[in-house]
């Protein structure tokens, strides 16, 4: 962890540190950045390095890491700014790290510039209230808790929870689908999906080769279990004190609860397995096709309340648009296996 | 008192859970979680707020009195109790 900035960065004027901030001596530039933003944020200002521009290309990654210093005050603390050299706190460069891998998964396999697809800077703060064992995306920025030390380790070494999260990022900006039932669990769907797509790329895994699992190596007393199982739901975890897995895959196991939002983490079975099984239908990298047809869908096909039947119209349109008949009939074949179809969806709107 | 905790959600969306009843419980441990209990506040929680991805949610049941909300609703004076019931539902 850092130590605090001195006080005495408070009497070099701000323009002063922004000059250094974009001087060439890393170091130096660093040390700045963090005074500057220091002291920005006294004056109750968060968007300093925005005003930093000239270091970063337009469409570049922004990263920007807090430490929250294990108080539930958002964001926290800079201590890490784009280019800025690793930290001694594992959770920081983490953090870092995985939020860096997953800006390069979507600007180079959907050609998305960042979470807003405008470039958004992507902030995260660590460290997060007491023995908080979640990470989560506020809207806004990624929220890491250190995790509770007895059932889950931390989170921010884990690339598909990190893309998981700036997932629902990319969902509120596209088809914003609400936290609530179906359209929750298309929401939550989508995470995984996009979460384990951002790992497979970057292990440049086949989805054969693929785990196509969310969350390995969280649960501390099972660290060959994890959280979710896109490829065989319900199978993740077995547990004498979390219980079994509870993800259906395949509608007619539809778990009906008012927890968890209408169980949109336990749903978030049915089109995790439809995505695996299409994925595995065309073979080869996930992220190819069926990932391709999936981001479509998500995109431009999806609305906000959209169900199930919904998801499959529109990724069996996109699948044809995107690589023709033989593809529709594979992503057709998939919901059809979990049970869904494209006459389970609302009449579409007239246009 | 019969108490029984619930949390869903969370990006684990694990479920950990638990029912204890005060009276089983060492004489000083039962009289602190009454004692939370009482300085909960729970009959005076904010509204909801609109359910945020991968926010937790509660669901607590004291001597069959119900209540649910999420986390953005647990103030101050929510969350010792609600530590507590945690750790018990972790070590359940």
């Amino acid at each position: 962890m850092l130590a605090p900035a001195p006080c005495a960065c408070f009497i070099v004027p701000p323009h002063i540190h922004k000059h250094l901030a974009r001087s060439g001596d890393a170091k130096t530039r660093d040390r700045a950045l963090r005074s500057l933003a220091l002291s920005e944020r006294v004056r109750g200002q968060r968007e300093v390095l925005s005003e930093n521009r000239p270091a970063v290309p337009a469409g570049a990654k922004r990263r920007t890491i807090y430490d929250a210093g294990h108080s539930d005050e958002l964001p926290g603390r800079l201590v890490r700014g784009e280019g800025a050299k690793a930290t001694r706190d594992a959770d920081v460069n983490d953090a870092y790290e995985n939020l860096g891998i997953t800006f390069d998964f979507y600007a180079k396999v959907f050609g998305r510039s960042s979470l807003d697809g405008r470039g958004l800077r992507l902030d995260a703060s660590v460290h997060f209230a007491e023995r908080y064992d979640n990470a989560f995306w506020n809207g806004q920025q990624m929220v890491f808790g250190d995790g509770d030390g007895r059932i889950f380790h931390r989170f921010t070494p884990a690339l598909e929870v990190v893309a998981h999260e700036l997932t629902h990022g990319v969902v509120q900006f596209t088809a914003a689908l609400v936290y609530r039932d179906e359209a929750g669990a298309l929401n939550e769907s989508m995470a995984d999906v996009f979460g384990v797509l951002a790992k497979q790329w970057m292990l440049e895994q086949t989805a054969r080769a693929a785990s196509w699992r969310v969350g390995e190596g969280i649960l501390v007393a099972q660290p060959d279990q994890s959280l979710r199982s896109l490829k065989a739901p319900g199978t993740a975890y077995d547990d004498p004190v979390l219980g079994k897995d509870p993800q259906p895959a395949h509608m007619r196991d539809y778990v009906r609860t008012a927890n968890d939002a209408g169980g949109v983490h336990v749903n978030s079975g049915i089109p995790n397995h439809a995505f695996y099984l299409a994925a595995m239908g065309f073979g080869g990298r996930a992220w190819e096709k069926a990932g391709q047809i999936w981001y479509r869908a998500l995109t431009r096909g999806l609305d906000p309340r959209a169900t199930f039947g919904d998801a499959a119209r529109e990724t069996i349109l996109a699948a044809s648009a995107l690589f023709g008949r033989e593809a529709e009939r594979v992503v057709e074949h998939a919901w059809t296996e979990v049970g869904v179809t494209a006459e389970d969806a609302r009449p579409a709107a007239v246009a | 008192m019969r108490i029984s905790f619930e949390r869903t959600g969370g990006v684990a969306g694990v479920r950990l859970a638990c029912t204890i009843d005060t009276a089983t419980l060492a004489p000083a441990e039962g009289a602190r979680l009454e004692h939370l209990v009482a300085r909960a506040g729970l009959d005076a929680l904010p509204a909801a707020a609109p359910p945020e991805p991968d926010r937790f949610e509660y669901r607590l049941e004291v001597d069959g009195r119900a209540f649910s909300f999420g986390e953005r609703q647990v103030g101050a004076a929510l969350r010792p109790l609600l530590a507590a019931l945690l750790d018990l539902a972790r070590g359940c």
